[in-house]
């Protein structure tokens, strides 16, 4: 059962997901790219690598949501009428498709840890830097789990909880431009989006430090 | 008798302006229940509510033995849906999806599949998006059949279909109920197509349940009289008078359910003529019952 | 008089028509990129140019000057509002750093203006009337252009002080843009420095930050903050400048057959030669002969941070004022504590910036796992799915 989930999912999800695979195999090797010698200044490789660091959160963002749309798009052009008709229940139906999301997103991931691997490898860096593939990997992988989640619940949901979850934001929002209007000082986004991004919350993997090359 | 799906006093709403109130259906095992009724009058959700995709607000479902919607996943293991629209992936070919449909199913026959793919002509390399209404309809088909269920529930199967492919599937459709003795529950609104093959008919209207009966009984005993002289006001009738139209002078038009011959004499006895007895076909009694419908409404 | 907006005109016009037809001339793409290459800074140049003269030219149409302390601001009149208000506060910031050496600002101003009808608005700070001009976009927020204003006031200051302070550190000193940023350089700076003074110093020898510093410097530099691994290090980072005629054979016995003495012979012949200067990454002349400093700008801007905390109000008047003592005596006086403890407390501070580590906590690990589950079951009991 799983494995013909796995096979329409890659199905669907393949041509879009292509383009973002490369790309993230290119991350690294573009990351490291003039890094020829160890005559460089360490405090450039290291700005270098710095500049480089917010595209790996990115394409986890990017793969994450791809990979959910995908997942959804074929059902939901049916009204999710087959899905609901199988002879299964509906929370293992779901399971299957995400831990079906999840395994193809292990390509790209696994496609960056060798980019990372290949970069570092044929990189000659100044002493007193180290290389982190396996670290950058890794959360890379968790960063692409968790926003592939998130889009799969959501496009998973109901349009109404979408439509109630879309008009809580836009209230918080609008309340926050009001706020700012009258003159008020009062941050709602910055406490929600301290949540949302320091430990223990939701995308607190986003926002590490995303160091291919680190001290 | 026992009955493969049955439902009790069941209500559902969608919106303002839809609801199905107090629908009681009992579909016997083994046969083949036509669901008649005009379009909107609430067959697809009655259908949808018994394979458990929707949840009733109040009443009872049983499928097969399985309550609904608690138990549905076991009983749609035995159910073969075919629905109104194409519900199939249309990235996958035919091949891709009878192997996907399989997977589910544990009662799968593939040969019996192969069988039906060569039968039906169908080509297993061709994508879903390439394939032309007839061909989706026959697939759809062939799906169901394949997982050898219990019970079919088929969704306006042949609507949109030429006579030769609808042909088809009602012959697919007829060899598999006459070799497994499954119940067939089918709605449609081309009534001589249900005519020919149900044994059992329910009409829908307005999100009611108008009339449940036998065909025979449903075919047979609906018929327009002519009647003069028929005092105004009747008393208890041996059949059921669904209609009564005044002509001109004395004459009038009855449309009447459950006739039967001796019944003539109840005319003598109210000093009324009985001038003629009209047999009526399937679509004629079924527009005549829903306008008695509407009217006691 | 000559219009200077209209002499930039001309001039990138006519940089313009020399480009057009360079392109049309060519008679390769190889000759062309060439032309191209040989002809776009020019037509960089000429553009940045215009833009500043008319810049000046819009200034010197509605000009508004703010006095703010000591700070003076040139304005067009309709940027008053914003421009009034980011000087008042960025001027007690100002003075809460520098005290009494904010004075020294009197002798300069900075000119904020606007290049297009009010949208953007720059600071400006290389020259346009004897004035310090720049191009730099500050935006429409007061608060950026009064972080803007205390920068160069503190670029300003230490221009302006003595020669001794400039070449400790030369370059610019910036102390009001985010600390914790320059801390974070300086930390690498001293976990990256192949000199074994930053070595000792990462591990808490206070005297090796000193010389790390360049507070204290005596000896050779190449035997005092090098070891063996160092300078071969260091051979390594002038690589290619150093692997030629008549030093190849001692670039190869250093690089490749590990040899500390012809290491130490090629840098000291280059140190002699001038070579190392000249091929100097950094381009800064170190405290230490021409060598780069073991620690850079970032380390020694923070090392004067922390010393301005340490003595308050009055830490940078002590600073200057004490210009004939040596600087570990200036700073130990500008901090008012011993060279020690100021040295120790920069060091604190260094190692607080520390960057938080590559390696993906366990915890974060967890949590990312915790909350993924979490909202996959979220998903599986969606109202959809019941």
């Amino acid at each position: 059962m799983f494995q013909v989930i796995l096979f329409t999912q890659w199905k669907w999800s393949r041509a879009a997901l292509v383009f973002p695979a490369v790309l993230v195999f290119a991350l690294p090797i573009l990351t490291v790219r003039g890094f020829g010698d160890a005559t460089m200044d360490p405090l450039t490789v290291i700005s270098t690598a710095q500049s480089w660091g917010p595209s790996y959160p990115i394409m986890a963002i990017v793969l994450g949501i791809i990979m959910a749309v995908a997942t959804w798009s074929s059902d939901r052009n049916g009204k999710h009428t087959y899905a609901l008709s199988l002879p299964l229940p509906r929370w293992h139906y779901v399971l299957l498709r995400f831990g079906a999301g999840a395994l193809l997103l292990a390509g790209p991931a696994l496609l960056l840890w060798i980019g990372a691997l290949v970069a570092t490898s044929s990189a000659s860096l100044p002493p007193g830097l180290r290389v982190y593939p396996t670290a950058l990997a890794l959360r890379f992988t968790l960063a692409t789990l968790i926003m592939y989640a998130v889009s799969f619940a959501l496009a998973a949901g109901s349009s109404r909880v979408v439509r109630t979850i879309l008009l809580t934001l836009g209230f918080v929002v609008l309340a926050q431009i009001l706020l700012s209007l009258l003159g008020s000082e009062f941050d709602l986004i910055g406490p929600l989006g301290n949540w949302l991004f320091d430990w223990p919350g939701p995308l607190e993997i986003l926002s590490g430090r995303w160091m291919l090359i680190d001290v | 008798m026992s009955h493969a799906i049955e439902t009790t006093g069941l209500l559902y709403q969608a919106g303002k302006n839809f609801e199905l109130r107090d629908l009681s259906l009992q579909v016997p095992e083994g046969s083949i229940y036509g669901f008649l009724g005009p379009n909107g009058s609430g067959k697809t959700t009655s259908i949808r509510l018994c394979l458990g995709l929707l949840q009733p607000k109040a009443g009872r479902i049983t499928v097969l033995g399985h309550e609904i919607p608690r138990e549905s996943p076991r009983a749609l293991g035995r159910i073969g849906y075919v629905p109104e629209r194409p519900h199939l992936y249309q990235s996958l070919t035919v091949d891709e999806s009878l192997r996907y449909h399989s997977a589910f199913y544990p009662t799968w026959e593939g040969k019996f599949a192969d069988e039906l793919v060569g039968r039906f002509g169908l080509d297993r390399s061709r994508g879903l998006s390439r394939l032309s209404k007839g061909e989706m309809g026959k697939l759809m088909i062939l799906l169901a059949l394949a997982q050898r269920p219990d019970l079919l529930v088929l969704d306006e199967p042949t609507d949109g279909l030429d006579p030769v492919v609808r042909r088809e599937v009602l012959s697919a459709l007829l060899d598999y109920v006459s070799e497994r003795s499954a119940t067939v529950f089918i709605s449609s609104h081309l009534i001589h197509e249900l005519e020919r093959i149900c044994d059992w008919v329910g009409v829908m209207d307005r999100g009611r349940l108008v009339a449940e009966l036998p065909m025979q009984s449903f075919k047979n005993g609906i018929k327009r009289l002519r009647v003069t002289k028929a005092p105004s006001l009747l008393g208890d009738t041996p059949f059921v008078l669904l209609a009564r139209e005044y002509l001109e002078g004395a004459a009038e038009t009855w449309v009447v359910r459950g006739w039967q011959a001796p019944m003539a004499q109840y005319f003598d006895g109210v000093g009324a003529d009985l001038r003629e007895i009209v047999d009526l076909d399937l679509e004629e009694g079924f527009v005549e019952l829903l306008r008695t419908a509407r009217q006691a409404t | 008089m000559c219009d200077p907006a209209q002499a930039v005109r001309r001039f990138g016009g006519f940089a313009f028509l020399v480009l057009t037809a360079a392109v049309l001339g060519a008679q390769s793409a190889a000759e062309f990129r060439a032309r191209a290459e040989a002809l776009l800074p020019s037509y960089l140049e000429a553009t940045h140019r215009m833009r500043v003269a008319d810049h000046l030219r819009a200034l010197a149409e509605s000009p508004e000057t703010l006095q703010v302390g000591h700070l003076t601001v040139l304005t067009a009149h309709a940027l008053r509002p914003v421009v009034e208000p980011a000087a008042l506060q960025a001027w007690p910031v100002i003075e809460e750093r520098f005290g009494s050496t904010s004075l020294l600002l009197e002798q300069r101003a900075v000119i904020v203006f606007t290049p297009d009808s009010g949208k953007s608005y720059s600071a400006v700070q290389a020259a346009g009337g004897g004035r310090p001009v720049t191009s730099q976009d500050l935006g429409s927020d007061p608060k950026a252009i009064a972080a803007a204003l205390v920068r160069f006031a503190s670029l300003n200051i230490w221009e302006l002080s003595d020669s001794a302070l400039r070449s400790w550190l030369p370059g610019a000193l910036e102390l009001t843009s985010d600390l914790g940023q320059q801390r974070e350089w300086a930390y690498y700076n001293l976990v990256t420095s192949p000199t074994t003074a930053a070595g000792s110093c990462l591990i808490g020898n206070l005297g090796a930050c000193e010389e790390a510093l360049g507070i204290v410097t005596s000896g050779n530099p190449l035997t005092r903050l090098y070891d063996a691994s160092g300078r071969r290090a260091l051979v390594h980072r002038f690589g290619a400048s150093l692997n030629r005629r008549p030093l190849q054979l001692l670039y190869y016995n250093c690089v490749s057959e590990n040899s500390d003495a012809a290491c130490h012979e090629i840098l000291q012949s280059a140190l002699d030669t001038g070579f190392i200067r000249k091929w100097h990454l950094e381009d800064v002349p170190g405290l230490v002969g021409e060598l780069p400093p073991p620690l850079g700008s970032s380390a020694r801007s923070t090392l004067l941070a922390v010393m301005a905390d340490l003595g308050g109000r009055g830490a940078w008047s002590r600073l200057v004022e004490a210009a004939e003592l040596p600087l570990e005596r200036r700073l130990a006086s500008g901090a008012g504590v011993p060279i020690d403890s100021l040295v120790s407390a920069w060091r604190s501070g260094i190692l607080r910036a520390r960057p938080s580590p590559v390696a993906l906590p366990r915890r974060t690990a967890w949590a990312t796992l915790f909350w993924a589950t979490g909202i996959c079951v979220l998903g599986m009991r969606s109202s959809r799915w019941r």
